[in-house]
C-alpha cells in the first residue's frame, strides 16, 4: 500500500516548506545544517582495507614489444625488448634492423642478465651525496672553464653523445676530451686515412662478392654488422647457384676463419689474384690493412663500401698517451672506458688518474682507486640514437624506468653542462633541431624502429686512393708468439660479470669460466705437452703467464693463443700489435684442468656432424644415402604401425630441422635458450665435473685429415620412440600427441634412467639446488613468469619452448611460433614448425637431399633433424 | 649344548673392536646422509653422461652379495645338501643385511628422495601409476618382495632355535627370545608345518635367486647404451652375484668360525664345498666377460667397439684388467688349489672377489655411461670423498649388523645342526 501523501510529508519537507513553517527558526535552520554536514561526514566513513594490504590489480598477461637498440662498438644492433608485467624479460631480434635481422648477437642477449644483475647496484654512495659531489664538480668546472680536467669518453655513433661532447667542450673551453678505446676495430680509422686520405669505416657486404679471402679478419663477432654477415655467408650456402667459397689466412682461429673451405698458410700474390674481396682484421699491422685496402681499391673489389667517420668528435684519439700526459689532471671524468692491461695509455691512465677520478660505470670495478663510482643506467633504461654498421640512424628508448634510480651517460653530461638532468622532450628537441623531425615522427620511428638517418656510402671506384709506401703481405715475426684477441664474449673483462657469458663455451676452444693457452697439436708435441699441461710464457719485457694448455687444431706451430679479458696477459704493447713476441716457454710441470665441455673432439668418421662437397650435393655418398633411407624407412613403419596412428591424426606435430650449412658456430642459441627458458648457471666448479646445464649446446668435432673444425648444435630430439620415456618408473617424461617429449618437473623423483637413456646425452640433471640464485636479490624480476624454475632434484631439458607454442596456438598463430633458438639464430640455421603443414619450411626441410638424422641406426626417429654441412673443394 | 651358549664369545675384546670400528664408520654413513639429503646428490661424482655413479655399482654388488644366502639356504635344501645346515644360518642372515643395505642406495640414489614412494603402486586422487615399462619398477618389486621373502625363510629357522635360546638363557635375553619363539613348543604339528613351509619358501626362493639379480640386470639391458645392450645380461648377472655372494659367504664365516670357535661345525667339506661352487660361477662370469667381447666384435657397432677398447686401455684400464684378474684368474685358481686347507688365503682370495665383483659393477655402470654414442658427451667419472664414505659406510652397516646377529642371534642353526647329527 502507497503511504499516503500526508504521511510521506510528515517524513520529508523540503526547505522551501521548512521555512514557510512557524516553528522553523534560526536556531532550528542551524540544526538542520549541522545535522547535513555530520551525515553527509559519516556517509563517506567506510570499511578500508588493511593499510599494509595490496589491492589486487589485474596484470596484463600479454607480452609486448619496444624498440630500442643495443650498442656494440660504438654502433648499435637493433633488439625488441619483451615486456612482461612492466619490465623487459628478454630480447629478441629486430627484424627491421639491418644490424639484426631479427636475430640476436650472444653479448647482446646476455645484457638482460646485467639489468637485473645484483652487482649492479652496490655503489656505495649515497644517491644525495652523490648529486652534492657533481654539483661540486660542476661549480669547479665553471669556475676554472674546464681547466685540468679530463673526460674520457668511449667512441660512439651517437650523434646526441657528439653533440653533448662538443657543448661539453664549448662551455668548458679549457676542458681535454679523450675518446679511447682498447678495441682494435678503430685501427680501420687510421689505416683508411693512409690510403684513401680521410679516415672511412669500412662496410662489408658478403652477398656480393664472389671469391672473398679473409686476412685475420672475423665479420661474424667483431665486427659491427656481424649478424648481417652471419646471414649474408649463410645464405649462400645452401645451395650450388650463389655458393660463396671462403678462404682464409689467420693465426688466431675466428667464427668466420673456422667456416673457411680453404686455409692458406701464406699470402702469395697468385693467391690474391683470384680473390675478389680481401677482408682486413682489424689487428694487422696498419701497413697490411694499407696493402689490402689498396689491393681491394685495385680490384674495385664489390661488397666493400666505406662511411665517414661516424665518430665525429669522438673519434678515436691518435695517442692517447700524449693526450694523457698533457697536463697535470685535477679531475678525470671516466664514462665507462676501460684501459686494459698491455696497452701503454693504461699505464700512462692509472698514474695520471690516481685517486683524481670519478668513474661512471654500470658496474663497480674489480679494483679502482676511484674517488667516486657513478652508477650509470643500463641501455634499455636510456634514451639513445645509435648508428648501425652502415651508417642508418636509429632511436633507442628505455624499456623500464631505471630500476636502481640511475643515469645515464648523456644525462650526466647534461647535467654538467646545463645543471640539470634532461627531459625527454630536451632529447627531442635535440632530434628536432639536428634532423629536423617532429614529434609525430618521433613516436613514428620509437614505435617501428626504423631509421632516422643515413649516410650515403662511398663505393671504391668512387675514392681516391694512394698506394702504400710500404706495402707488406705477412706479419714478420720470430716464434714463439703469443697471439692474443680480445676475448669473444667479455671482451676486454668488461662484461666478466655476466654469468651467462662466463658460462657459455667459447667458440673453437670451448674453454668457459676461465682462460687457457691455445696451442696447436705440433707445438704441444714439440713441448711434449698435453692439455691441461701449464705453460710458462716470458715475454720480451720479462712478463711471466702460466696458465693451462689446451690443444685445438688449426693453429700454427709456434703460436701460443690467449684471449684477452680475464686478467691474464702481464705483457706491454699491445697498442702496436696483439701479436707479442716471445721470449721463452717451458712446460711447468703441474696440471690443471681446463674447464671444457666436451673432453672428446675427433669424429673421424663423421657419424654425427655429416657434410659433403657442394660437387656430391646432387649425388650424395652413398653411405649418407643408405643412412637417408634408413631413417626414411623407419618412419614409413612408424606411420604404418597401428599402435601410434591416433598420434599421427593430430594435425599439429611439432619438428625442427637443423642446417649445419647456415650455422656458423656463434652460440646464440644457446644464451637465447638460457634466457627464455630460465636456465640457471652452476659456474665453473660443476662444469668441471661435467655438469654444463645449457638445454642447446654446440658439439665441436676436429679432423686429422681435413682443415675444419665441424660445430653442431644439438638440442633434445624429441624422438617419436624415446628411449628416455620408456625408462622413467614414474612416468615423468612423456610423449604429446602433437609429438613433444615432455617433461613433467612435478612427477620426476630424480633416477636419472632417462639421462642414461638418452643418446643424445640432452637431458640436464639439477644435481644441487642450481637454481637457487634466480631468488637472489634482483635476478628474479628478469626470469621468464612462463616457464617453471627447476628444483634440485628435477630433470630437465629442451621442450621446443612449449610455452612459445601454447602462445601460437591461443592466439591462433601456428606458423608465427618460433622458439628462442630458432629466433636467435644470425644464420637461420634452425628451423621450427608443423611438419604435418607441407608449407612448412621444415616439412620441405625434411626432404632435403641433405636431410639426416642424428644416430639414425638407434631408431629412435628423432623430430630433431639435420641437414649436412656442404663445402667447395677447391677455392682457388 | 655349548652352541647355545655362543654370545659368551660376543663380550670379548675382538667383538667390541670391531664393534666400535663398524660403529664409527656406520656413524659416517650417518653423516654423508644427512650430507646428501640436505645438499642434493651432487655431492658425489656424477656427471650429465655418468649419471649414475657409486649408488647404483653399491645397490647392483649388495644384492648380488645377497643371492649366495638365498642359494644356500633354499637351493641346496631342495637338492638335499645337508652340509649347508651348519652355515645357512649365517648366509642368510648376511643376505638380509645385504639387502638390507642395497635397499638404501636406491633411495640415497634418488634426487628427490623423499618422493621414493612415487615407485610404488598406490590410490591417488589424479590416478597416478608407476610407468610399467620402467625396469626400475620391477626392480623395487623385485627387492620388495626378496627383502621380505628372505627374512621370512631367516625367521622361520629361527623360531626353533628361539625358544632353545629362552629355554637357556636368563634375565631379558630370556623374555624376548621367549616372545620373538611365537609360542614355539617343538610339537610334532609344528615341526611338520616348519619342514613343509621351509621346502615351499625354498621353491619361491630358488626363483628368486634366478629372478632378482635378471631383473637387476634389466635396468642395464634395457637400455640402449653401449656395454648395457646386451641379452647376455641376466645369467651373466646371476653367476656374477652368486660368486660375490659366496666370497662374502667366506669373509664372513672364516673369521665367525675362528672368534667363536665353532670349527667342529664348520668343517672343511664346507669351504670345499662352496670352493667348487665358487669355480662354477666364476667360470661363468669370464664367460660372460669374454662373449661381451666376442658380440661387439660380431656387431661391429662403432660405439660398442670403442667402449671395448677404452674398457681395455682407456683411463679405466686399469680397473678392468683388475676385475679379469680376479674374476676370471681367480677362479682358475681356485679350481686348481685346495684352498680349503689354507683358510687365512682363501679368505684373502675371497676378499679379492668381493674387490673384483665391486670393480665388475663399477665397469658395467660407470664405464659404459662414461662412453656413450655422442662422442661429444664422453665424460669420466672421478669419485669425491662423499662417494667413498657411502661405499665403505655401508659396509660398515653390513658388519655392525652381522656383529650385533652374533651377539643376539644363534649364528648356527642348533635344530639343523642336530639334524644332522642325528643323522
Amino acid at each position: 500500500m502507497p503511504p499516503l501523501e500526508s504521511e510521506r510529508e510528515k517524513h520529508w519537507k523540503g526547505l522551501a516548506r521548512l521555512y514557510r513553517e512557524p516553528t522553523f527558526s534560526r536556531r532550528r535552520f542551524l540544526q538542520y545544517v549541522s545535522s547535513s554536514a555530520a551525515l553527509a561526514l559519516a556517509a563517506g566513513c567506510e570499511w578500508k582495507p588493511h593499510e599494509n594490504a595490496v589491492q589486487y590489480i589485474p596484470l596484463s598477461t600479454e607480452r609486448f614489444f619496444y624498440a630500442t637498440l643495443s650498442p656494440f662498438m660504438g654502433f648499435g644492433e637493433g633488439v625488441l625488448a619483451e615486456i612482461f608485467e612492466d619490465r623487459p624479460i628478454k630480447l629478441e631480434g629486430h627484424p627491421g634492423h639491418e644490424d639484426s635481422l631479427g636475430a640476436m648477437s650472444v653479448t647482446t642477449q646476455a645484457a638482460i642478465l646485467d639489468l637485473y644483475h645484483p652487482k649492479r647496484h652496490s655503489f656505495p654512495s649515497p644517491k644525495k651525496g652523490l648529486l652534492a659531489l657533481m654539483e661540486k664538480e660542476r661549480q669547479d668546472l665553471k669556475a676554472t672553464r674546464g681547466k685540468g680536467a679530463l673526460f674520457c669518453f668511449n667512441p660512439t655513433t651517437s650523434p646526441w653523445t657528439q653533440h653533448l661532447a662538443g657543448l661539453l667542450k664549448e662551455t668548458y673551453p679549457e676542458c681535454e676530451i679523450l675518446s679511447f678505446s682498447p678495441y682494435p676495430l678503430f685501427r680501420f680509422l687510421s689505416s683508411t686515412e693512409a690510403v684513401f686520405g680521410k679516415s672511412l669505416f669500412p662496410v662489408f657486404d658478403l652477398s656480393l662478392c664472389k671469391n672473398p679471402l679473409s686476412v685475420e679478419a672475423d665479420l661474424f663477432s667483431d665486427v659491427p654488422g656481424r649478424l648481417g654477415h652471419i646471414r649474408a655467408f649463410a645464405d649462400r650456402r645452401v645451395s650450388k647457384d650463389h655458393f660463396l667459397p671462403l678462404s682464409c689466412y689467420e693465426s688466431f682461429p675466428t667464427l668466420m676463419g673456422l667456416r673457411a673451405d680453404r686455409h692458406l698458410k701464406a699470402l702469395s700474390e697468385k693467391d690474391l689474384r683470384h680473390k675478389d674481396l680481401l677482408i682486413p682484421g682489424p689487428t694487422l699491422p696498419l701497413s697490411f690493412q694499407q696493402t689490402l685496402w689498396w689491393e681491394n681499391k685495385r680490384k674495385r673489389a664489390q661488397g666493400l663500401r666505406f662511411m665517414d667517420n661516424p665518430f665525429g668528435v669522438l673519434s678515436p684519439s691518435h695517442s692517447p698517451e700524449e693526450v694523457l700526459k698533457k697536463a697535470a689532471w685535477k679531475r678525470v671524468f671516466n664514462f665507462d672506458v676501460s684501459f686494459p692491461e698491455g696497452f701503454s695509455a693504461a699505464e700512462v691512465y692509472r698514474s695520471r688518474s690516481e685517486s683524481k677520478e670519478i668513474l661512471f660505470s654500470c658496474f663497480p670495478p674489480t679494483k679502482s682507486s676511484a674517488l667516486a663510482l657513478i652508477p650509470l643506467s643500463h641501455f634499455l633504461e636510456s634514451w639513445e640514437c645509435l648508428r648501425s654498421s652502415t651508417g642508418k640512424l636509429h632511436l633507442a628508448q628505455p624499456t623500464v624506468n631505471p630500476l636502481f634510480h640511475t643515469k645515464d651517460q648523456n644525462e650526466w653530461l647534461y647535467y654538467l653542462i646545463h645543471g640539470r638532468f634532461p627531459l625527454d622532450k630536451d632529447f627531442f628537441e635535440f632530434l628536432k633541431q639536428k634532423f629536423s623531425m617532429n614529434r609525430p615522427e618521433i613516436k613514428t620511428a620509437l614505435k617501428t624502429g626504423k631509421e632516422v638517418d643515413r649516410f650515403s656510402l662511398h663505393s671504391l671506384s668512387g675514392l681516391e686512393a694512394r698506394e702504400p709506401e710500404e706495402k707488406s703481405l705477412s706479419i714478420e715475426m720470430k716464434p714463439p708468439t703469443l697471439i692474443t684477441r680480445p676475448d669473444p664474449y667479455v671482451g676486454f673483462g668488461e662484461r666478466s660479470h655476466n654469468e651467462w657469458l662466463m658460462e657459455l663455451p667459447r667458440p673453437y676452444t670451448q674453454l668457459c669460466w676461465e682462460n687457457a693457452f691455445v696451442l696447436g697439436p705440433q707445438t704441444a708435441r714439440h713441448l711434449k705437452m698435453k692439455q691441461g699441461d701449464v705453460l710458462k710464457v716470458t715475454g720480451e719485457d720479462e712478463s711471466v703467464m702460466e696458465l693451462p694448455v689446451l690443444i685445438r687444431p688449426l693453429v700454427g706451430e709456434g703460436s701460443v693463443l690467449l684471449h684477452l679479458g680475464f686478467g691474464n696477459f702481464k705483457g706491454k704493447g699491445l697498442d702496436v700489435s696483439f701479436d707479442v713476441p716471445l721470449k721463452k716457454w717451458e712446460k711447468t710441470g703441474r696440471f690443471l684442468k681446463p674447464a671444457v665441455v666436451q673432453e672428446e673432439r675427433a669424429d673421424a668418421t663423421k657419424r654425427f656432424a655429416k657434410d659433403f662437397f657442394l660437387e656430391e650435393l646432387s649425388n650424395p655418398p652413398e653411405d649418407f644415402q643408405k643412412e637417408r633411407n634408413r631413417f626414411d624407412h623407419q618412419l614409413k613403419t612408424l606411420r604404418d604401425s597401428s599402435f601410434l596412428k591416433d598420434m599421427e591424426k593430430n594435425p599439429l606435430q611439432w619438428a625442427m630441422t637443423i642446417d649445419l650449412s647456415r650455422c656458423v658456430g656463434c652460440s646464440s642459441c644457446m644464451v637465447a635458450c638460457q634466457s627464455e627458458n630460465n636456465v640457471p648457471c652452476v659456474g665453473k666448479e660443476q662444469i668441471l665435473k661435467g655438469r654444463p646445464m645449457h638445454w642447446i649446446r654446440l658439439d665441436h668435432y676436429d679432423f686429422d685429415t681435413e682443415e675444419t673444425v665441424s660445430v653442431q648444435p644439438v638440442p633434445c630430439m624429441h624422438c617419436e620412440k624415446a628411449p628416455c620415456e620408456e625408462v622413467c618408473p614414474v612416468g615423468a617424461t612423456v610423449h604429446s600427441a602433437e609429438g613433444l617429449n615432455q617433461m613433467v618437473y612435478n612427477r620426476c623423483v630424480g633416477t636419472r634412467f632417462c639421462e642414461n637413456n638418452c643418446p643424445y646425452k640432452v637431458r640436464r640433471f639439477n644435481y644441487l639446488s642450481y637454481s637457487a640464485h634466480f631468488f637472489k636479490d634482483s635476478l628474479k624480476w628478469g626470469l621468464n613468469p612462463e616457464v617453471s624454475v627447476r628444483s634440485r632434484g628435477v630433470m630437465e631439458k629442451c621442450t621446443y619452448c612449449v610455452q612459445r607454442i601454447e602462445e601460437g596456438k591461443r592466439k591462433d598463430r601456428l606458423r608465427e611460433i618460433k622458439t628462442a633458438c630458432q629466433s636467435a639464430c644470425p644464420a637461420k640455421a634452425i628451423e621450427f614448425g608443423n611438419k604435418a603443414d607441407r608449407q612448412s619450411l621444415v616439412a620441405k626441410n625434411r626432404k632435403d637431399p641433405r636431410h639426416y638424422a642424428l644416430l639414425s641406426e638407434l631408431g629412435t626417429l628423432p623430430r630433431t633433424t639435420y641437414l649436412a654441412r656442404l663445402r667447395q673443394k677447391e677455392v682457388l | 649344548m655349548e652352541l647355545l651358549n655362543w654370545y659368551r664369545a660376543c663380550s670379548s675384546k675382538w667383538w667390541w673392536c670391531l664393534f666400535l670400528l663398524f660403529f664409527v664408520g656406520t656413524f659416517l654413513l650417518g653423516l654423508g646422509v644427512v650430507h646428501l639429503f640436505s645438499t642434493g646428490v651432487g655431492v658425489w661424482g656424477n656427471t650429465q653422461s655418468v649419471a649414475w655413479g657409486f649408488a647404483i655399482v653399491n645397490f647392483v654388488w649388495w644384492i648380488g652379495i645377497g643371492h649366495a644366502g638365498t642359494l644356500i639356504s633354499s637351493i641346496l635344501l631342495l637338492a638335499g645338501q645337508k652340509w649347508r645346515n651348519s652355515i645357512n644360518r649365517s648366509a642368510e642372515a648376511m643376505t638380509l643385511f645385504a639387502i638390507a643395505c642395497a635397499a638404501l642406495f636406491p633411495l640415497f640414489h634418488l634426487g628427490r628422495p623423499w618422493l621414493f614412494y612415487w615407485l610404488i603402486p598406490y590410490r591417488t586422487p589424479m590416478h597416478l601409476w608407476p610407468q610399467y615399462r620402467s625396469a626400475l619398477v620391477w626392480d623395487a618389486l623385485a627387492i620388495f618382495t626378496y627383502g621380505v621373502l628372505s627374512f621370512l625363510f631367516w625367521y622361520m629357522g629361527l623360531v626353533p632355535d628361539l625358544k632353545a635360546a629362552s629355554q637357556t638363557s636368563k634375565g631379558w635375553r630370556k623374555k624376548i627370545y621367549y616372545v620373538l619363539s611365537l609360542g614355539w613348543t617343538g610339537n610334532e604339528r609344528q615341526w611338520n608345518v616348519l619342514d613343509q613351509a621351509s621346502i615351499l619358501l625354498a621353491g619361491l626362493a630358488t626363483v628368486l635367486v634366478v629372478s632378482i639379480h635378471s631383473i637387476v640386470s634389466f635396468d642395464f639391458a634395457i637400455g640402449i647404451n653401449a656395454g648395457w645392450h646386451h641379452t647376455l645380461f641376466p645369467p651373466y648377472f646371476v653367476a656374477g652375484a652368486i660368486y660375490s655372494g659366496l666370497a662374502m659367504v667366506l669373509t664372513l664365516i672364516i673369521p665367525m668360525r675362528y672368534f667363536l670357535g665353532v670349527e667342529e661345525y664348520i668343517t672343511r667339506t664346507h669351504f670345499k664345498n662352496l670352493r667348487k661352487l665358487m669355480v662354477a660361477s666364476g667360470l661363468i662370469v669370464g664367460y660372460g666377460y669374454l662373449s661381451e667381447h666376442f658380440f661387439t666384435w660380431y656387431t661391429q657397432n662403432p660405439t660398442e667397439l670403442h667402449l671395448s677398447q677404452q674398457r681395455l686401455s682407456g683411463p679405466y684400464g686399469f680397473f678392468y684388467v683388475t676385475m679379469l684378474t680376479l674374476n676370471f684368474g681367480l677362479p682358475l685358481l681356485l679350481s686348481l688349489f685346495p684352498f680349503e686347507k689354507h683358510l687365512k688365503t682363501f679368505f684373502a682370495v675371497a676378499l679379492l672377489v668381493n674387490v673384483g665383483m665391486w670393480l665388475e659393477r663399477f665397469v658395467i655402470v660407470v664405464t659404459s655411461l662414461s662412453y656413450p654414442h655422442m662422442v661429444s658427451s664422453w665424460q669420466i667419472f672421478i669419485p669425491t670423498f662423499w662417494d667413498w664414505v657411502f661405499l665403505f659406510g655401508s659396509l660398515s652397516l653390513f658388519f655392525l649388523l652381522f656383529l650385533l646377529f652374533l651377539k643376539f642371534v644363534p649364528p648356527i642353526s642348533l635344530w639343523e645342526v642336530q639334524e644332522l647329527k642325528d643323522e
